[in-house]
């Protein structure tokens, strides 16, 4: 039985405010400034009387320990209720807005504060928004965490060798992959993307990645690519999911005959790159993105695969990028890394994530970052 | 990102110009369905200044397209820049919405 502050139907609760609890008169605002990318990530900085200092230098009130960011970077202080910040002749540049600061500028209420790869949004909130922003923030996070313990561990000894490198553009992305036995001797292999960004398209992405890793499509052989496709797109209608579709690139390897049979819908090319890096090849096929066409026939492809070649699959986010000079960069201009050596320390799939950092502007990168990398010995 | 519509005849035009990422997609999107999607207008769209699409765009275009079919109106599309076009080829777009080399050809398709 419901009080008179609740109704109910099946679905919905709907609590009303007791009228008779005092509200605040006035809120107090505070500054704060909030890292929503790179060190501290979800760290709510408060902007008081003292000047707040960022750099590597231990002794400031921000520490970033990264190569981009100079000893004493950046000041920001709070005078007169607006809040400025002046760069300290650092050598990459503070940037407020995606612009270059020169002297001291006003860093108004939801602008991007940018050092390196490192961001921070200023933000002028009642204490009630910022307990609010918190509880947002814990939520996102462990959402975050659970896509990310749905990823497999990187294989490290085998036939099959895997290495991976994720950086969601949102607290939460729409990109995930996996890769599993199916049987003895065959190795399952997949990445996928779902429109847009944040929590909408992690949730679709979390719904198809527990129907891969629990092989939950009825009547489905999961050693046939063309077949994964063709009923993941019947059962990811965009019309049944909020008018989501996703991307896809699917493989299968047999170990015996070390054959690699794959299928792609509306993803670029997965490329295997041959031993000496000599080669680079693409594996794609011609399919719809799915959830849009319905009842399409996909096609598969096959390769064979060489000892010691590698395979790549990533998302669109890796080479969709802006330059320093603002230019659009593409598939094109992203392939020569692949012919690139290894780097000591970093495995490949984190090794053209520093190339790509290199080449993009400041700030995070427009899209998800996804990449794949499997071994073949 | 910047919309213009003008209308003419049965016909809808629309202009976009800059990016059509997520934040494009949101400055543009209820200005350009809600000038064609609620009378069924047969529409053409001219890509000529957008230089990037993401998938926002792609979803945007494809909503739209589905909306007019229910109105048996269609969507058409024209003049995309290379960048663009090679993402239209990778998703196949052209299965769902015509895409076409200029203005003139966009609009006969729209007539028949």
């Amino acid at each position: 039985m419901s009080s008179p502050e609740e109704s109910f139907d099946d679905r919905t609760r709907i609590f009303r405010r007791d009228d008779t609890v005092p509200v605040a008169v006035q809120e107090q605002f505070g500054h704060y400034l909030v890292v929503i990318r790179g060190t501290g990530l979800g760290l709510r900085l408060v902007l008081g009387t003292d000047p707040l200092t960022i750099g590597r230098d231990t002794q400031s009130s921000l520490v970033l320990a990264s190569p981009d960011v100079s000893r004493r970077h950046c000041q920001v202080e709070l005078v007169s209720g607006e809040v400025y910040v002046s760069d300290l002749n650092s050598t990459n540049g503070t940037y407020v807005d995606g612009k270059r600061i020169e002297g001291r500028t006003l860093l108004p209420d939801g602008s991007i504060l940018e050092l390196g790869q490192h961001v921070l949004k200023h933000e002028r909130r009642s204490l009630r928004e910022v307990q609010e922003a918190q509880e947002l923030d814990r939520d996102l996070e462990a959402a975050r965490n659970y896509g990310l313990s749905l990823l497999p561990p990187p294989i490290l000894a085998g036939p099959v060798q895997t290495e991976w490198f994720i950086v969601p553009s949102a607290k939460v992305g729409g990109d995930a992959f996996g890769y599993a036995e199916l049987d003895s001797g065959s190795f399952m292999i997949f990445l996928i993307d779902v429109s847009g960004h944040g929590i909408g398209a992690a949730l679709l992405s979390v719904s198809i990645l527990n129907v891969l890793r629990q092989r939950a499509l009825p009547g489905t052989d999961f050693k046939s690519p063309s077949e994964v496709l063709a009923n993941l797109n019947a059962m990811f209608r965009m019309e049944d999911h909020n008018d989501m579709f996703f991307t896809m690139w699917y493989g299968v390897y047999d170990s015996a005959k070390r054959k690699l049979v794959y299928a792609s819908a509306g993803h670029h090319p997965a490329y295997l790159v041959s031993a000496d890096r000599t080669s680079v090849m693409p594996l794609k096929t011609a399919g719809p993105l799915v959830g849009v066409q319905e009842n399409h026939r996909f096609q598969q492809a096959a390769t064979e695969i060489a000892k010691g070649a590698s395979l790549h699959v990533f998302s669109d986010g890796v080479y969709e990028i802006e330059d320093k000079e603002g230019r659009q960069l593409g598939l094109s201009e992203f392939l020569p890394l692949l012919r690139q050596g290894p780097v000591e320390g970093r495995n490949e799939a984190q090794r053209i994530y520093q190339n790509v950092r290199e080449k993009a502007r400041p700030g995070p990168l427009d899209d998800d970052f996804s990449y794949l990398v499997i071994k073949f010995q | 990102m910047d919309i213009q519509v003008t209308l003419y005849e049965e016909i809808a035009r629309v202009k976009l110009r800059g990016r059509l990422d997520s934040p494009g997609v949101d400055q543009i999107a209820s200005k350009f369905t809600a000038s064609v999607v609620p009378d069924g207008r047969n529409t053409v769209v001219d890509l000529s200044e957008v230089n990037f699409i993401a998938s926002m765009g792609l979803r945007l275009f494809i909503s739209i397209a589905k909306s007019l079919k229910r109105q048996n109106a269609r969507l058409i599309l024209f003049a995309p820049q290379t960048q663009v076009s090679e993402v239209f080829n990778t998703v196949l777009l052209h299965d769902l919405v015509p895409i076409v080399a200029d203005e003139a050809e966009a609009v006969r398709f729209a007539a028949v």
